[in-house]
């Protein structure tokens, strides 16, 4: 049955003529009036063709535009190694490309697209980091062949948290744009920041590291929160002018992803300084370290943290180290360390470890009883009781039979 | 099997044979078993499906099942409607499966309307595969952990979700599912009578989605749908598939001797139309067949209700002695976790508990096994759910009964009177509104977000024009001819399919300084429920609300024994927007339109318990709510006959007339439309200012309507005979609760009831 013989059109506006219904007046405009003409937009406009505004130092035409900035050359000091547990030997600096994305938003999803992608290179004497911007949403497919002509899959992808977003986010607008991609192998740094920083800041953001790894201040910066919205005003209005803090913001960004991989080798060459100077979690360190089970050199360094760590007394170090011992068959050193982590803290991991190394590796059950029952008395009914009970029961069963004949 | 047969038989004619409860046996229906209808398999089937048919105990297809497959086979869309238990899982399984293991990389995408219903379905497949048929069967919902995700995507040859994740999850983020979206050559949507109202409405704008998206990858699928007996199955697959279907509703399963009993309570009390209570009829009868250990599911029309006749046949039961007699009832309802309620299916399948108490939760096609008896307390909300409960005892062959037990409610009361009604018409239809201009606008946004829209591309009727007003909201961006997301939100986030105001007000109790949450209530109903000093009754306790906080949408409640109840009066105003269409049917003048209603509570009325007494009004002072929507008004136009008569009634008579009509239409309407009484808001006025006659207002009472009046305009002169039947059937005098609504206390020499009999055989009569 064809009830509805009225156009879409005169549905909304009955629908917002309801914000006026006689006797409430519109907060906006007097009720029958037109809404308001909004200002046509420049870049995007199909006439005149976008740009129009654009500021300098941008090259191009169309919807994409791109700047090439020559910046002070990042140190790099320590052997990058660390970051490629699976290679024996560190990528030469010249195949690594650094790069980040701008997007319309955080959440994923078809409808989120990147509007400005930049990619850092190291040259001798300067960074040379070139941006690509999107100046509206029509130029996507130039925009995305002009990056992954900068980001050729035969170099190194270095990015922080690119494994999960940036990549995934070009994985889909390529496809949406119907183009073939192919990334390149990816460092992301955020992996081994996590490790070594997570436990000293408040969050691992590019921006905290910057502040407090890289101790270089930003200033005057525009919170990432805020970038999709300042794209979207520039959409809308065309005042490209009120994108250059979002430049900015982004080039700084790839300055210090580039400054961290330079700077986490060095903070990690020397464990003795390091460990003291409490600019890392030394744990992370080792564990992180450690995971180049083909590298004797970085494991070792790996373990050298850890050995620091103990010495310094770093909460939870011992128990590590006595722990990779034991993995080991070193059994003597982890159980020298129990011993002392024991005699110090009284804490019950270490005791426990104690009674166990005594009872079943050195058997001397009448040592193991005696932890136990100590145990017991510091922490009985609060920790592990059944347990301990049964330990207990077990050692004291043992000592009372007669001993083996002979 | 063969001793509760024989036992049920028993039970049967002995009751029978009892006069005081013949009595109230308003109809006793046998329905004759039915043979099946046989197809040997297809010739072209799959060896291997053949033998995973062979290895469960299949030798051969019901007809609609071989229908089913041809159908399929051919590439059309089908919707197949066919009761309990008659294999029709199978119509989709078996022509999908033969396709996909013809062309490995195809897929297929089954949605079901709850994850409890997705989960069974994954165990039939899973058995039917395991049997070594080299295909994948994932589930996806929000109950996947991350880890299978992946796998789902990238591997599941069937994958088995819900509407809703489909709308939150995998939609957004079809790029992802590039591989599954691409090859996907089948669609199921089972259970679609379910979709209908605000949900039906939003899954035709889900199908709009998936259609787009599909079309980017240069993909159309076959839908495949289900349906439990509705009035209209194939037009509601088509408004929401928007595509051709073929309907297959010729059922071939056989069906063993079916009795089924209309019960009405005895009266109690003849004058005011009082009969005795649901809950105790409904425990004596099961307990017959229960103590006799005949498998037997009753039916409740509320949580509370499943509850107390649970625990009401539990006491009868209960003996230390012999354990109960071995005999064990539970109750199933929603709010149960996931666990207990598998735990009972689980018991129930296997013999080990032989009564369940449900709500509406057991009337979806959860797998539950063969029950004997079936006892509804109350009618359902609708005649097609009553045949869905009724359905659930049922066996292919041997006896089953049904026993429908009437309330003293208007529709249950018409239906025990007239019980040809019940038998012979066909359950209601569904209804759903395209055009819902607010789901339009919601969907429109995720569609942007999806992939943009180019000049030309349809949504629903029309997209331009809501694209451009969402390019004057600013989450869209319109250049070189297209239109483009250009918001950094998750449009589908802000949008849940199960509604269209989805805020609910939580009522906390704080007696002796508690602070206990003991319910929640939408926020409208809260408003004419629970005000400041409402009567609030839960779970048989009274209570008192302290304060109604409509901002932090909390509600404090303290206990109380006072001795009346309270009843907020609900003050509405409405305005028609827009005209859309004039007609003139059944002696009336019709308008169907948009409009505006405003209502607010104002007043609520003290009531003593059990006489109703008004003993005095209190003031109430909450914001007043605004709502556009669909209408229909009934216009007494003095020109054409219902406004004749009416101008020739007195005026103490039109005003009966005028106040009692609405409500009686609407209960009739319902016997025609598949909504619950509260879906359908009612307005009536003496000279209405719009149209300057009588008039009565019908609304939808969802914001932009739901298909609901486009449905009552439809079915008007259906409605309108029903209407003039239903106070003719009831044995009350005056008027009750049952049939027009009781007398006015003021004035009780009124016969409200004569006058509105007078008027309908005046107008129905002649038109």
């Amino acid at each position: 049955m064809e009830t509805r013989n009225v156009s879409l059109r005169d549905r909304l506006r009955a629908l917002r003529a309801g914000d006026s219904f006689p006797g409430r007046p519109s907060p906006d405009r007097p009720p029958g009036t037109a809404p308001k003409e909004r200002p046509a937009p420049v870049p995007g406009d199909p006439e005149r063709g976008p740009g129009a505004v654009f500021p300098a130092g941008w090259e191009g035409e169309g919807w994409v535009y791109t700047r090439t900035l020559f910046l002070p050359r990042p140190s790099l000091r320590g052997d990058p190694l660390v970051f490629f547990p699976g290679l024996d030997q560190a990528p030469e600096e010249s195949s690594l490309l650094f790069y980040d994305l701008e997007t319309t938003g955080l959440s994923g999803g078809a409808g989120t697209t990147a509007f400005l992608a930049g990619v850092g290179e190291l040259v001798p004497g300067a960074f040379k980091l070139t941006q690509i911007f999107l100046a509206d949403y029509p130029g996507e497919p130039e925009f995305l062949a002009r990056l992954q002509e900068l980001l050729p899959s035969s170099r190194i992808w270095v990015s922080y948290n690119g494994r999960a977003f940036d990549t995934n986010l070009l994985k889909t607008r390529f496809l949406l744009n119907g183009l073939p991609f192919s990334p390149g192998p990816q460092l992301d740094l955020l992996y081994p920041a996590r490790r070594l920083f997570k436990s000293l800041l408040p969050d691992c953001s590019l921006t905290t590291l910057e502040r407090r790894v890289l101790r270089k201040p930003r200033g005057r910066d525009i919170p990432g929160a805020f970038i999709p919205a300042r794209y979207f005003y520039y959409l809308s209005s065309g005042r490209a002018e009120e994108l250059s803090d979002v430049f900015t913001h982004h080039c700084r960004d790839i300055l210090s992803l580039a400054e961290l991989y330079g700077h986490i080798p060095a903070l990690l060459a020397d464990p003795s300084s390091g460990v003291l100077s409490g600019e890392y979690d030394p744990l992370g360190a080792a564990g992180w370290l450690m995971g180049h089970r083909n590298h004797p050199r970085l494991f070792a360094l790996g373990l050298e943290h850890l050995r620091q760590a103990y010495l310094r007394q770093v909460p939870g170090a011992g128990l590590k180290l006595a722990r990779f011992y034991a993995r080991r068959a070193e059994g003597d050193r982890a159980f020298r360390i129990w011993q002392e982590l024991f005699q110090q803290g009284r804490d019950y991991a270490s005791g426990l470890a104690l009674a166990k190394d005594l009872e079943h590796r050195q058997k001397d059950d009448s040592a193991a009883l005696g932890v136990t029952e100590e145990l017991l008395s510091l922490f009985g009914g609060t920790r592990g009781l059944p347990e301990l009970l049964k330990r207990q029961a077990r050692l004291k069963a043992r000592l009372s039979r007669p001993g083996p004949p002979g | 099997m063969d001793e509760r047969q024989a036992e049920l038989t028993s039970v049967l004619e002995e009751l029978k044979a009892d006069p005081s409860f013949m009595s109230c046996v308003t109809r006793w229906e046998k329905i004759p078993p039915r043979p099946g209808e046989y197809r040997d398999f297809p010739s072209d089937l799959n060896p291997l499906l053949r033998e995973a048919l062979l290895g469960r105990g299949i030798q051969r297809l019901y007809s609609h099942q071989a229908r089913a497959y041809e159908a399929v086979k051919e590439g059309k869309n089908l919707v197949v409607v066919t009761p309990t238990a008659s294999g029709k899982t199978l119509c989709y399984n078996l022509p999908i499966l033969q396709h996909l293991l013809s062309r490995p990389n195809d897929r297929a995408l089954y949605l079901f309307p709850t994850k409890a219903l997705s989960q069974d379905q994954q165990a039939e497949l899973n058995a039917l595969v395991q049997t070594g048929l080299p295909l994948r069967v994932s589930t996806y919902d929000g109950d996947t952990p991350q880890s299978l995700r992946i796998s789902a995507r990238e591997k599941g040859r069937i994958v088995i979700s819900n509407p809703d994740m489909f709308h939150g999850g995998i939609l957004p983020n079809h790029p992802k599912w590039i591989k599954f979206l691409s090859s996907l050559a089948f669609v199921v949507i089972d259970e679609i009578h379910i979709y209908r109202g605000v949900f039906g409405s939003h899954m035709i704008n889900l199908i709009r989605r998936l259609k787009r998206v599909l079309s980017f990858y240069n993909c159309r699928p076959v839908f495949i749908c289900c349906s439990a007996t509705i009035g209209n199955p194939a037009e509601l697959a088509r408004r929401i598939l928007e595509e051709e279907v073929l309907l297959i509703d010729t059922n071939g399963a056989p069906a063993g001797e079916k009795h089924i009993i209309l019960y009405n309570p005895p009266l109690v009390d003849q004058v005011q139309g009082i009969r005795r209570g649901l809950t105790t009829e409904a425990q004596r009868i099961a307990l017959k067949f229960l103590k006799r250990k005949i498998k037997t599911i009753i039916f409740a029309r509320s949580r509370i209700r499943t509850e107390l006749i649970a625990s009401y046949i539990n006491q009868s039961l209960a003996n230390y002695y012999n354990n109960n007699r071995g005999i064990r009832v539970e109750s199933y309802r929603g709010g149960y976790l996931p666990s207990e309620r598998r735990e009972i299916e689980r018991g129930l399948r296997e013999g080990e508990i032989q009564g369940v108490v449900s709500t509406n939760a057991l009337e979806l096609g959860i797998d539950i096994g063969g029950l004997d008896v079936s006892i509804l307390s109350g009618f359902p909300s609708s005649i097609a759910s009553a045949w869905q409960q009724a359905g659930r005892s049922g066996r292919q062959a041997g006896l089953s009964a049904s026993f429908l037990i009437a309330s003293s409610a208007p529709v249950d009361q018409y239906l025990a009177a007239h019980p040809d009604y019940f038998f012979s018409r066909s359950p209601e239809d569904a209804y759903v509104d395209p055009d819902n201009i607010y789901l339009l606008m919601d969907h429109l946004k995720c569609a942007v977000f999806e992939l943009p829209f180019k000049e030309g591309d349809s949504f629903g009727r029309g997209s331009a024009e809501g694209l451009a007003l969402l390019e004057e909201e600013g989450v869209v961006r319109r250049t070189a001819g297209r239109w483009y997301w250009s918001d950094r939100s998750y449009p589908a986030e802000q949008i849940s399919l199960r509604s269209l105001a989805s805020e609910n007000v939580i009522i906390i109790d704080r007696t002796l300084g508690k602070d206990e949450v003991i319910g929640e209530m939408d926020k409208r109903s809260a408003k004419e429920l629970i005000f400041d000093d409402a009567v609030y009754l839960h779970r048989g306790e009274q209570y008192q609300v302290q304060k109604l906080d409509l901002d932090s949408l909390k509600c404090y409640v303290i206990r109380s024994e006072v001795n009346f109840y309270t009843d907020g009066l609900v003050k509405s105003d409405l305005h028609v927007l827009k005209e859309d269409l004039a007609a003139e049917k059944s002696g009336l003048s019709l308008i169907l339109g948009d409009v505006l209603v405003r209502s607010q509570v104002t007043k609520y009325k003290k009531l003593k318990f059990h006489s109703g007494e008004n003993i005095g009004y209190g003031d109430i002072y909450l914001p007043e709510d605004e709502m556009h929507t669909r209408g229909l008004l009934l216009v007494m136009d003095p020109r054409l006959t219902a406004g004749r008569i009416f101008r020739d009634f007195s005026p103490p008579e039109q005003q009966i007339i005028i106040s009692r009509l609405g409500g009686l239409v609407k209960t009739a309407a319902l016997l025609f439309i598949l909504c619950d009484r509260r879906d359908i808001g009612l307005s009536e006025r003496l000279k209405d200012p719009h149209t300057g006659f009588p008039t009565l207002y019908f609304y939808d009472n969802q914001p932009g309507g739901t298909g609901l009046c486009e449905g009552l305009l439809e079915h008007l002169p259906q409605a309108l005979r029903a209407a003039r039947e239903l106070p003719e059937g009831c044995p009350c005098e005056a008027g009750c609760p049952s049939c027009i609504g009781a007398p006015d206390p003021g004035d009780p020499e009124s016969n409200p009831k004569g006058v509105l009999k007078r008027f309908l055989a005046a107008w129905i009569g002649e038109a």
